[in-house]
């Protein structure tokens, strides 16, 4: 899977945002709210195509969770990006 | 063709209708200092504004819109963004107000003008630039000021940002930065290229950081100017 857009994502006021690149701006809503692990996972795949094992792997390299709680993590995750109509499978 | 300087860029609009010169005139430039932009408008732009536009216009007025369009695309990489907000100056103090369309930023942006006369005046009604000179924001006017036009030709530190509210009486209390920052991520343009992009988001964290933030929950009436700056300023 893979992000629909390039994206920058930056800290912002103790926030973390990620900001689709390129997009038309008419409609202002361009930003995404992340938390920390979200924003791990958001820059992981802005930088290539992750298969959702990989990111399982990837999180459970960063933090210290069990693959139980790294799953649902990460499918949290993708479910908001899906919902969002951000990620391509 | 005229040259005009807005936000201290040197810009040359290449516009084929006269209305653009008509409402820059203020802010006409005539020195010899380099040309900072070349914005010109296609016919195909014109029809695209056209097409986004929410009632007829003429193709002059769209012009115009469509040129300040390509301004403030390019701008956030020299540390400027335009603000979609109501602000005047108040003692060299910048002062934004930004709501949700149909709030009443204008019509609290009025009671100022009128409660402090002369002491306040109108930066600009509705699009100034901001811009950054190392840490600090400043705030200019611009001929792009919404219905009633109401700008000046004028360059003021930003200090204090404002959202304005529907109150059934007047209160104004400290709005956070989380807070802020949602509410400005929709009052500015966000522009397409990586760098403006980037850049511009650092200048909302140094908005946030250098202004002091308000909500203010407020009436039509003048009182509501009255009570803001007391609160605001302790006066």
């Amino acid at each position: 899977m893979k992000l629909k857009y390039q994206f920058v994502i930056r800290e912002v006021a103790g926030q973390h945002v990620a900001v689709a690149v390129g997009q038309d701006n008419g409609s202002f809503n361009g930003m995404v709210k992340l938390n920390a692990t979200g924003a791990y996972l958001m820059g992981l795949l802005n930088r290539r195509q992750y298969s959702r094992e990989e990111l399982v792997e990837a999180l459970l390299a960063k933090y210290d969770v069990d693959r139980e709680r790294a799953v649902s993590t990460l499918d949290a995750f993708l479910n908001t990006l899906r919902q969002g109509e951000l990620l391509s499978e | 063709m005229p040259r005009y300087q807005i936000a201290d860029f040197i810009i040359d609009f290449q516009n084929r209708f006269p209305y653009l010169e008509k409402m820059c005139a203020k802010y006409l430039y005539e020195g010899d200092a380099e040309t900072d932009y070349v914005i010109s408008v296609t016919d195909e732009d014109l029809q695209e504004e056209r097409r986004m536009a929410e009632h007829p216009c003429t193709d002059g007025y769209l012009e115009t819109i469509c040129a300040y369009r390509k301004l403030c695309n390019v701008i956030p990489r020299r540390r400027a963004f335009v603000l979609h907000s109501s602000v005047i100056e108040w003692q060299g103090q910048g002062i934004a107000f930004f709501a949700r369309s149909g709030v009443g930023k204008t019509t609290h942006t009025k009671n100022w003008l009128k409660a402090f006369y002369p002491h306040v005046k109108i930066v600009n009604g509705d699009k100034p630039l901001v811009r950054f000179y190392g840490e600090q924001p400043f705030v200019y006017g611009t001929p792009w000021a919404g219905k009633e036009g109401a700008n000046r030709n004028v360059k003021v530190p930003l200090t204090d940002l404002c959202l304005i509210q529907r109150g059934e009486k007047n209160e104004v209390s400290p709005l956070s930065k989380q807070e802020a920052l949602e509410l400005l991520m929709v009052q500015i343009l966000l522009p397409k290229d990586p760098l403006g992009l980037s850049n511009t988001l650092d200048m909302l964290e140094g908005l946030l950081d250098r202004c002091r933030l308000w909500r203010i929950r407020c009436t039509p009436e003048e009182e509501s100017a009255i009570i803001a700056r007391q609160t605001m300023f302790g006066e």
